[in-house]
């Protein structure tokens, strides 16, 4: 039985543990640990499948805001950070402060995922409900999977998504092909969540 | 006496390969979160006005026949299931959560789930196109998370594949070793 990295999970969420995401060298960003137990839709094999449901990609950072706004039918509401948007590499957002829903809390602060670390480099998508019901803000495509974190070299970003195994480790900016986005928000949301 | 000296032999060779098969170390045939129930009869509750309430009854009887059982429709129960539309919000189409939250990992103490805290839900905004078997699929997916299976990525005709390209609708016979191994 492989319950090893599990177990770590479990014991960090229930706050016995703490699990840190950091490499090897010290002056690297933390990276966020998200234990999610669930199932997915997608197994994203590259980069070209997270630009295929992106209006932008961008470099953002977390201003340290966090906004909860309600969910329609109750429950939970739905977490956002706002944050600022210092490039695009490709598409457009409506604004340069945006509000980004995250895609999960981390384990080792049990706060949003998008406030540990520093600058993101993000695959965006109109958060949405369903087609032609947006949420407001904007989502990670994939969760996850379409959230890479900066590490000591500001241009070189790496993988925060542990289910992901088949996209890049990194993705350094001006090396990496990233194909450019195709898509209007207002495509994605008429086609709807996918 | 050459040729029965041979039929000897591969007699032999044929026995110890038995042996050796049967004293191979086992493959990992399932892996676990590190937290589970205390007890083997885990109540399961689903309010009927529920559209997914079909769908966790089928994949909660996929599940019979264990050493863990689930005890359907019992109220209070261990774990609740549900539906909500969450769209692209989440990333999950299935989740097995802490009550009352997005997605964050359901409370355990000591090792064990905590009774009453824990959701199992369907984000049907994603699911309603999905093939009844395939929505059935994906329930089955979190009971067994709500047993306490965690992912295992060696097929996807393995119940615990965590994508939806698993090609199974219950547990195969991995997922239900996985939890006779916990109760």
């Amino acid at each position: 039985m492989r319950s090893i990295n599990a177990a770590i999970l479990a014991l960090a969420s229930a706050g016995l543990l703490s699990v840190t995401g950091c490499g090897s060298d010290s002056s690297d960003a933390k990276v966020p640990r998200i234990a999610e137990v669930g199932s997915r839709a997608h197994i994203f094999q590259n980069v070209s499948e997270l630009t295929e449901r992106a209006s932008a990609v961008v470099v953002a950072t977390s201003t340290g805001q966090v906004v909860a706004k309600p969910f329609p039918a109750g429950g939970a509401p739905t977490v956002y950070v706002r944050m600022h948007v210092s490039k695009v590499i490709s598409g457009s957002t409506t604004s340069n402060d945006i509000e980004v829903v995250t895609p999960g809390d981390d384990v080792e602060t049990g706060k949003p995922a998008l406030l540990t670390g520093g600058k993101y480099l993000l695959f965006l998508t109109p958060a949405m409900y369903a087609a032609n019901d947006p949420a407001g803000g904007y989502a990670i495509v994939g969760g996850p999977a379409g959230a890479y974190v900066a590490r000591a070299q500001s241009d070189q970003f790496t993988k925060i998504d542990v289910e992901s195994k088949a996209l890049p480790q990194t993705i350094t900016l001006g090396t990496t092909h990233l194909p450019a986005v195709t898509k209007s928000e207002r495509q994605l949301l008429q086609e709807g969540p996918a | 006496m050459k040729r029965r000296f041979v039929r000897v032999i591969s007699s032999a060779v044929a026995a110890l390969s038995v042996v050796a098969v049967a004293n191979a170390p086992q493959a990992a045939a399932y892996n676990t979160l590190g937290c589970k129930w205390s007890h083997s009869g885990i109540s399961f509750y689903v309010p009927s006005p529920y559209i997914s309430y079909p769908y966790w009854s089928n994949a909660a009887a996929s599940w019979g026949g264990l050493d863990g059982r689930i005890l359907w429709n019992t109220r209070p129960a261990d774990f609740t299931g549900l539906n909500e539309s969450r769209g692209n919000t989440v990333s999950w189409t299935g989740v097995t959560r802490a009550l009352g939250t997005v997605q964050s990992f359901p409370p355990c103490s000591g090792g064990h789930w905590v009774s009453g805290q824990m959701e199992v839900v369907l984000n049907w905004t994603l699911v309603s196109g999905y093939s009844s078997s395939k929505i059935q699929g994906v329930a089955a997916h979190e009971i067994g998370h709500a047993f306490g299976l965690a992912h295992n990525t060696a097929s996807t005709g393995i119940l615990m594949y965590p994508y939806d390209s698993r090609t199974v609708s219950g547990p195969a016979s991995d997922d239900k070793a996985g939890v006779n191994a916990l109760y």
